[in-house]
């Protein structure tokens, strides 16, 4: 049979959801000149009761492959690649057999699944690949091993190469911090990688790259060869706010293009949706719990987010629409936490408004990402809790545990404010509120001034926003844009909704509606006591460029 | 009467009249938030007063000056300036560095004017701003305007729209329309009209009164924010130190400070 030129290539036997219309095979031409099909017959095995072969498709006088050619065989109803030859293929799901087979000579023969008939395959029979596509690798390899010789591909190439020349996977990637709230700090995104391709990757100087083609980082990586695993790490810092589009570039020497291997996005920006508090080490009788908070300035769906510790899978959370500046407490344990809650509030310690736990207490819709409360021996750090967009993106994260942020039992690691206050102090510190944490409600944290930085303003591609938040005492504020001569621009308002982060948008606007060029402006934010009378002033230099407009 | 004693004659009323006309609806500019808008009287007004000098005189001084808009660390103004007058000429130039780390504008402006009354003033301003260290296009403007006297101490300045060369930057900032000032012993007065991009006009005024020999206070009034505040002159030999410290009700105080170095005399 290794004489013969003619061989499987590439069968879909058992696709994700309906068979019909979706399967395929693809014969290749291994020869060095072109080959007839006329009257090669693809036969079919079912491995449930033996050797009796069922014509599939026979070829046509007019049927032939170029030499290193494929030609391709599929299912009546087939949406797909345009194909050589329509056939009623109906392959079962396995232990099966296919064959090719010319005047009485088998050409080739692939038996796959837990086959007890030795004619029904070559060498050992490949376990089989339900959902994906068994490719050779390369095309046309052919050692008579059906084990060996076929791979599982996750994504089938119908009348392609199953392989490319050159490849690169990847095998995971980790970014620490896995985000930023705003630029400055530096990030190391480790990539490790595997060599997909047919041929070895050359040493280069790899590049990270941002989703416009920017060079974020560099270094040189050594020469890859196929199947073997490379680690590389990038040391980069982010120079402006937002989603970060991360792809891995290869270069390779022409006429090849360079590899573009994408790693996913990262943020660094004040996402939507944030942690401000966690318990991973409760009191007795209470459950581990994670608080989230609306940050921005529009409803957020609480569904269309998971979290995720530093082990495990992520886990989805509930469907529920957050309005901004809503709290929400995820727990392990809806009965625990409100046992635990109702026993406080009948106390009256409970530090918050007396509200039942059931209007901000969701449970995961999976099992609970059960926290760890000291460093196993790998890292430095318990445990950290990831809170994850639809698309896998972290948004934000709290590390628990790691030296200078023991939190003792019953007692909650609190988010200070929606920004670091400033160089000295961190963002997540141990709660100082007097039963240990504060669920649902304005964290103890902030009711203390920041250092610095009380009224924070960007400028960044989605528009100016101001950042602040009212502390414990403060009732309501007020926001007006000026020009450089003192002249009042824009009024943005306020509210009086008491303690709390906020998160202003401003569109450019004047207080007539109209666009305003660009300049350098002033926000004067105004707090005020419940007596109205005023607590503090800050300003803020805003530099207004038209484009930053939401 | 001028400094050489020969009679001004003021330029007939319907001139001035079609002048204004012609006018109306342009605007001129300055740069941003120019140091001297601290107390709107020409530092040649405020010597002279303070040092009991004819207002029209051979003047040549240096000047160098100082403040903060609205005590905000970020709009820090630092000011380097000239001015000279012989005969019908008066030159000035000025150089000017306005805000901070975050956003910075440098301005320089240079004036040349001939005759006085009535005369003719050409300003040429260069501007150019950078936002967290990244540089943005210069942007250049001329702006011609005329200076007359109308008799009995009052003086008028009125500048046309600015030619704009090269790129505009398109910002909104306070663009003199017209100056009104005038002096009756001890006292001066200025009153100016400023355009913005789209408002209405608006003007400010400043008053100066010399208390005692050597020292005068005026006040300085903007009614369309709220602005008033205290300006101060001291002069002794060939130096004059004036102050001026504005009070907006809502964004706070800005301090200004200058220094004039030369001499003011008949």
């Amino acid at each position: 049979m290794a004489g013969a030129s003619l061989r499987l290539n590439e069968v879909v036997y058992d696709p994700d959801g309906a068979d019909g219309g979706r399967e395929f095979v693809e014969i290749h031409n291994g020869g060095t000149a072109a080959a007839s099909l006329a009257g090669v017959r693809l036969q079919f095995a079912n491995g449930a009761v033996g050797e009796v072969w069922e014509g599939r498709w026979t070829g046509g006088p007019a049927d032939s492959i170029s030499a290193g050619g494929v030609f391709l065989v599929v299912d009546q109803g087939w949406q797909g690649a345009p194909p050589d030859a329509v056939a009623s293929l109906g392959l079962q799901n396995g232990p099966d057999a296919l064959r090719l087979l010319r005047d009485g000579e088998v050409l080739d023969l692939l038996g796959y699944g837990d086959l007890d008939w030795p004619a029904l395959y070559e060498g050992l029979p490949h376990p089989g690949a339900p959902g994906d596509a068994l490719a050779r690798r390369p095309d046309g390899h052919d050692t008579d091993r059906n084990d060996l010789d076929w791979h599982v591909l996750d994504v089938p190439t119908p009348g392609a190469p199953n392989y490319p020349a050159f490849g690169l996977e990847i095998v995971e990637v980790a970014a620490e911090p896995p985000n930023l709230a705003a630029p400055g700090d530096a990030v190391v995104v480790t990539v490790a990688y595997r060599g997909s391709g047919l041929s070895a990757l050359p040493a280069a100087e790899v590049s990270l790259r941002d989703g416009a083609g920017a060079e974020l980082a560099a270094t040189v990586c050594a020469r890859l060869e196929p199947e073997a695993q490379g680690l590389v790490v990038f040391h980069w810092r982010p120079a402006r706010r937002g989603s970060h589009d991360l792809h891995l570039i290869w270069p390779l020497a022409p006429p090849a293009v360079p590899l573009a291997v994408p790693l996913g996005a990262y943020l660094c920006d004040l996402p939507p949706l944030v942690l401000t508090e966690v318990m991973a080490a409760p009191a007795s009788g209470s459950c581990e719990w994670v608080e989230v908070l609306a940050a921005g300035d529009a409803p957020v769906d609480l569904g269309d987010h998971a979290l995720r510790d530093a082990d495990g899978a992520a886990r989805a959370l509930p469907p529920r629409e957050l309005a901004p500046g809503e709290r929400v407490v995820i727990v392990q344990s809806a009965a625990t936490f409100a046992d635990w809650c109702r026993g406080l509030q009948d106390s009256g310690a409970w530090p918050c408004p007396r509200v039942d736990p059931g209007f901000f207490a969701e449970e995961c819709v999976g099992a609970w990402p059960t926290l760890n409360n000291t460093p196993p021996a790998a890292r430095t750090y318990a445990d950290r809790v990831h809170l994850l967009a639809a698309d896998g993106t972290v948004l934000d994260h709290a590390t628990v545990g790691w030296a200078g942020a023991e939190v003792a039992a019953g007692r909650s690691l609190e988010r200070s404010g929606l920004l670091p206050a400033g160089h000295g102090l961190r963002l997540w510190r141990a709660s100082t509120a007097t039963v240990g944490s504060t669920p649902g409600c304005a964290n103890a944290l902030e009711a203390a001034p920041p250092a610095d930085a009380p009224l924070v303003v960007t400028t960044a591609d989605a528009g100016v926003r101001l950042l602040f938040q009212l502390h414990m005492n403060e009732c309501s504020w007020r926001a007006v844009i000026y020009d450089l001569t003192g002249m009042r621009v824009r009024d943005l308002g306020g509210d009086d909704l008491g303690a709390g982060p906020r998160r202003i948008a401003w569109d450019g606007r004047d207080d007539q509606g109209r666009a305003l060029p660009s300049a350098p402006l002033i926000a004067l934010l105004t707090v005020r006591g419940a007596d109205g009378a005023r607590l503090r002033r800050h300003k803020a230099l805003v530099v207004w460029t038209p484009g930053d407009g939401p | 009467m001028d400094a050489r004693g020969r009679a001004v004659r003021a330029p007939p009323g319907w001139l001035l009249f079609v002048v204004l006309l012609l006018l109306t609806g342009t605007i001129s500019s300055s740069c941003g938030q120019d140091l001297e808008e601290g107390w709107l009287l020409p530092a040649v007004w405020t010597a002279a007063v303070t040092a009991d000098a004819p207002t029209r005189s051979r003047a040549a001084f240096a000047t160098c000056g100082s403040g903060r808009l609205f005590a905000m660390p970020e709009l820090d103004q630092r000011y380097l300036g000239f001015e000279m007058s012989r005969g019908r000429i008066r030159l000035a130039a000025s150089w000017q560095i306005l805000g901070g780390e975050v956003w910075r504008e440098r301005c320089l402006r240079v004036e040349a004017g001939w005759g006085h009354g009535p005369g003719v003033r050409l300003v040429w301003t260069r501007r150019r701003s950078e936002t967290w260290g990244v540089p943005s296009p210069a942007c250049h403007e001329l702006v011609p305007g005329l200076r007359a006297s109308l008799g009995a101490g009052l003086e008028i300045d009125v500048l046309a729209a600015p030619l704009v060369l090269g790129r505009e930057d398109g910002r909104a900032r306070r663009r003199r329309w017209l100056e009104l000032r005038g002096r009756r012993g001890r006292l001066a007065w200025a009153l100016a009209v400023d355009r913005r991009r789209v408002d209405a006009p608006t003007a400010r005024v400043a008053l100066l009164a010399r208390c005692v020999p050597g020292l005068a206070l005026g006040l300085l009034g903007e009614p369309a924010t709220g602005t008033l505040g205290l300006t101060t002159a001291w002069a002794r030999g060939g130096l004059v130190l004036r102050s001026s410290h504005l009070c907006h009700p809502a964004l706070g105080i800005t301090h200004r400070w200058m220094l004039l170095l030369g001499r003011v005399r008949p």
